[in-house]
């Protein structure tokens, strides 16, 4: 039976059009957009041109299409055109998530959006304005071709390479993709030795498809060092913790996936190809969680109402019988329903959110911060102050990796108020510090006396004598 | 002689297990002030209810439900000093290995899959072995669960035994909920599936539910599902289990055998009411790491070998020892075992502590504010100063212990908390940003090592 899109499209079109709902301004939007504007104005920069601790060293632009389609977006509708292009690819993301799950059940579509809903919610933490977001549907679509093509689409072989050129120039979590297709195609070569040849070209065409970027080789470099040394201070690089709530919906997944394997009759050795590999890589960090949720949706779908029937029958309960579609919906309505969906997107974001929310920003703080270096801030205001503050280059920010080879260190340092702070505070040549209120440095700063130029609940501006 | 060559393989683990876990020194925190809570209460005649170590919660009423754990940990201690602890260590880990090798074989594996497994099992549950009550609860765990199975598999004679193991286990640490969690596991399962032995499982349950209670100082069924829903996460036993780490990749790599061997074979219902509640539990904390990997290891050990046998079918299974090969084996290993303790240390690690404060902290007064790590090793080597906090967590909960963090972080109200209680002196990681400012503030270093830095106030 041939997949309908509509409840897919339905679906995706409703979480669109309430994410414009949501508020804009991840800490992180600012400076992936100073980039963006940077790449479209004088082509791709390899170095640091934003702070004043690692300026002109080489950086990463391993998402630099990502950061030019969120400029573009912006261009196009200032904040309302992020948040349009946001709620596209949320509608997207979740449409996806939906058909990857319909696909497998397409007569069932009630069990498949129950089979998703684990993976939409889980989602819901990864729907910022940022490339990320990008990547997560790269990810659901790699899914859906990667099922197709086990379940005999050589075509789905086929589009892998060109997936990966377009997921490694817009987002890092590429590696996840091609580090998959080789593992698919070392099992696909042994289950399927008839279509080896095919496994074999789409396999190598994945991992040189990873190399057409701007920084070749160099793009596996964010992924490696991510992948082993997770930067746990920051939150979204923080170990799963099933007490909160996207935690418990994670640990819901895997328990769906573990009460599926354990009682469905059909057996699905494959499945493990995929699901263990991506199930440690989500345990690694919270940010990955959602990769999971969304991987394992397809085998939710299509296993997961036999081992609710066989759990059902070893409770020697009755199984409510799901409704089944008997005539699936034609490609006139799916495309009335597209543009139907087309339509409530644009309204939804046309009369949704048109500012970015600043409350968690230093705003007030601007006008009292001096021009050139000197500034120390805080790391969660890096991308801010490039976007708000350009005459005042920044210490540190959310771009991580430039700051590795001792900036960040020495932040940790005067922040923390650990021994020798001051030591690194005059090496440094420190003239401003803008913290916290609660940061231990900010605390200090008051006990010593130390100038306040501008403060807030928000924010504590600090002279440094 | 045959009794040992049946049960050569876990009386070989068990004697391997004696090895490894007594042949390292103590250096856990909290041991001393266990140590310290048993002396009191053997040289009272009493059960230690209100603290008498802090200068912050003195006299107050508390329960870390732990009392006969910490008299039979004292009482060893007094008989073997740091020695004696460290074979006892070594006995409860030794019986935790040989339930465990015995658990491994439940579902049919055969022994190299089951070797294997228990093996990464035991290397993994090595953060556990600690000289604390809680390695009452490593140990009282995996011989529950072997009864319960064997249970299942038609002795009554091992249902019998679980109810006082429960009042025991009450009694000892505070972890004995989770026993009553594998018996309502067993019980729900044989509800479900209408297994003849339902009726001795819920008097089973229901007696060891009512034992528990026969606890004089019970930290309760609710105060341990609390603790486990909201566990205090600067303790790093609490946080979650990070999978890049050693344990916490052993633990994952359970989770996927777990996940892969279901895939492949599927699993019973048991499994799924054992594996998934302990899951939970798990991810929720590293504390709670084990039970998962005990419980799932009856079912990662035969579906791995059964997995290894469909992809090579043609693989000439490995032929078992002859039983008085194996006997032999097990015997030489106990042997092993039995001179090791030659080499068994006689005193503590305490490099991690502040040895070198303790000549000062003993001529120090007023009140004394330590790092929340050093409060036992300060209850037992400095008796004669109060601790601002220790390991005992509760009852400092949540006031003390905001108030500490406060200062010792250097929050906004750092100074107010060292008024609020009338520091005297400060004994920190030098580190710490307290340390840094009360050393810029004028605070007299009166002893400082690499480790540590005592400051008083001038």
């Amino acid at each position: 039976m041939r997949t309908p899109l509509v409840v897919p499209v339905a679906i995706g079109a409703f979480f669109g059009a309430v994410s414009t709902r949501l508020p804009v301004g991840d800490s992180d939007v600012f400076w992936h957009l100073a980039i963006g504007h940077e790449t479209l104005a004088h082509g791709l920069a390899s170095t640091d041109a934003y702070s004043w601790t690692v300026r002109g060293q080489p950086i990463s632009v391993d998402q630099w299409l990502g950061q030019v389609l969120w400029a573009l977006a912006d261009d196009a509708g200032g904040w309302r055109g992020i948040v349009a292009l946001r709620a596209v690819a949320i509608a997207l993301l979740v449409g996806i998530i939906v058909y990857a799950a319909l696909r497998e059940r397409p007569a069932r579509p009630l069990g498949a959006v129950l089979a998703a809903l684990p993976a939409i919610a889980l989602s819901r933490f990864v729907w910022t304005e940022r490339p990320e977001l990008f990547g997560f549907i790269c990810f659901a679509v790699f899914i859906v071709l990667l099922r197709a093509a086990r379940s005999g689409s050589d075509a789905a072989l086929y589009w892998m390479p060109p997936l990966i050129v377009v997921w490694a120039n817009l987002h890092g979590s590429f590696a996840l993709g091609a580090g998959l297709i080789a593992l698919v195609a070392i099992e696909g070569a042994i289950a399927q030795p008839s279509r080896r040849r095919m496994y074999a070209l789409s396999a190598i065409g994945s991992l040189l498809a990873t190399l057409v970027t701007p920084a070749n080789i160099g793009a596996w470099t964010a992924p490696g060092y991510h992948l082993l040394h997770p930067p746990r201070e920051i939150q979204e690089w923080s170990v799963p913790d099933v007490t909160t709530l996207p935690g418990a919906i994670f640990a819901l997944a895997i328990f769906a996936t573990l009460v599926t394997a354990f009682f469905s009759r059909a057996r699905a050795p494959r499945e493990g190809v995929v699901l263990l590999p991506v199930l440690f890589l989500s345990l690694i960090a919270t940010r990955q969680m959602p990769l999971f949720a969304i991987a394992t949706v397809p085998y939710l779908a299509a296993y997961g109402g036999d081992a609710l029937a066989e759990l059902a029958a070893i409770a020697r309960l009755r199984t409510p019988r799901m409704a089944a579609v008997t005539r699936p919906p034609g490609r006139t309505v799916d495309a009335v329903v597209l543009a139907v969906a087309a339509v409530a997107l644009a309204f939804a974001a046309a009369s949704g959110t048109d500012a970015p929310s600043l409350g968690g920003f230093p705003a007030a703080a601007l006008p009292a911060l001096r021009a050139g270096p000197g500034l120390l801030n805080q790391y969660d205001w890096g991308g801010y102050l490039i976007a708000n503050a350009p005459r005042t280059p920044v210490f540190v920010d959310g771009r991580l990796t430039p700051y590795l080879n001792g900036v960040l260190a020495d932040y940790a340092t005067i922040v923390g108020v650990h021994p020798g702070w001051r030591d690194v505070i005059a090496r440094r040549g420190i003239r401003q510090i803008l913290v916290r209120p609660s940061d231990p440095v900010a605390v200090r700063a008051r006990d010593l006396g130390w100038a306040i130029r501008a403060s807030s609940d928000t924010f504590v501006l600090i002279d440094v004598p | 002689m045959s009794w040992v060559a049946r049960n050569a393989f876990p009386i070989g683990l068990a004697a391997a297990g004696f090895t490894l876990a007594s042949g390292y020194p103590t250096g856990d925190p909290d041991t001393y002030w266990h140590l310290a809570s048993g002396q009191w209460m053997l040289d009272h005649h009493q059960i230690l209810r209100a603290d008498i170590f802090s200068s912050t919660v003195g006299g107050q009423a508390y329960s870390v439900g732990e009392w006969l754990g910490e008299i039979v940990l004292t009482l060893v201690f007094n008989v073997g000093s740091w020695a004696g602890l460290a074979i006892f260590r070594g006995l409860l880990v030794a019986v935790a290995a040989f339930f465990l090798a015995r658990l491994s074989r439940r579902g049919g594996a055969p022994l190299v899959a089951a070797l294997l497994v228990v093996v990464w099992a035991l290397v993994f549950s090595k953060t556990r072995w600690t000289d604390r009550p809680a390695i009452f609860t490593f140990m009282l765990f995996p011989i529950v669960l072997d009864l319960l199975y064997s249970a299942r598999a038609g002795s009554r004679r091992a249902l019998i035994a679980i109810p006082p193991l429960i009042l025991l286990w009450a009694n000892l640490h505070g972890g004995y909920p989770i026993g009553i969690a594998l018996v309502l596991a067993f019980t729900v399962e044989a509800l479900i599936l209408r297994r003849p032995n339902i009726v001795p499982l819920v008097v089973t349950l229901v007696a060891s539910i009512v034992l528990s209670f026969a606890d004089p100082e019970t930290f309760g069924v609710a105060g341990a599902v609390g603790h486990a829903f909201a566990p205090p996460r600067f303790i790093s036993e609490e946080a979650p289990p990070d999978v890049l780490e050693a344990s916490g990749f052993i633990f994952a790599m359970f989770v996927l055998a777990t996940l892969g061997v279901a895939l492949f074979d599927g699993a019973a219902l048991l499994d799924a009411l054992l594996l998934i509640p302990l899951l939970w539990l798990a991810l929720s904390a590293q504390r709670q790491l084990g039970f998962f990997v005990f419980a799932a290891a009856p079912l990662v050990a035969a579906g791995a070998a059964r997995i290894y046998k469909r992809l090579r079918p043609r693989a000439t299974p490995l032929r078992p020892l002859p039983a008085p090969a194996a006997a032999i084996l097990a015997l030489l290993l106990c042997a092993g075992a039995l001179a090791s303790v030659i080499g068994v240390p006689t005193g503590p690690d305490e490099h991690a502590y502040p040895v070198g404060a303790v000549a000062a902290l003993r001529t120090g007064s007023g009140t004394l504010l330590n790092e929340y790590d050093w409060g036992g090793y300060l209850i037992y080597r400095v008796p004669e100063r109060k601790v601002f906090v220790d390991g005992r967590l509760f009852p400092f909960y949540p006031d003390v212990l905001r108030d500490y963090r406060d200062a010792v972080e250097l929050r906004p109200d750092w100074k107010d908390v060292l008024a609020k209680y009338d520091v005297r002196e400060a004994l920190l990681m030098p580190s710490k940003p307290l340390a840094v400012a009360l050393r810029e503030d004028g605070w007299t270093v009166k002893a400082e090592g690499s480790n540590f830095v005592l400051l008083a106030k001038p």
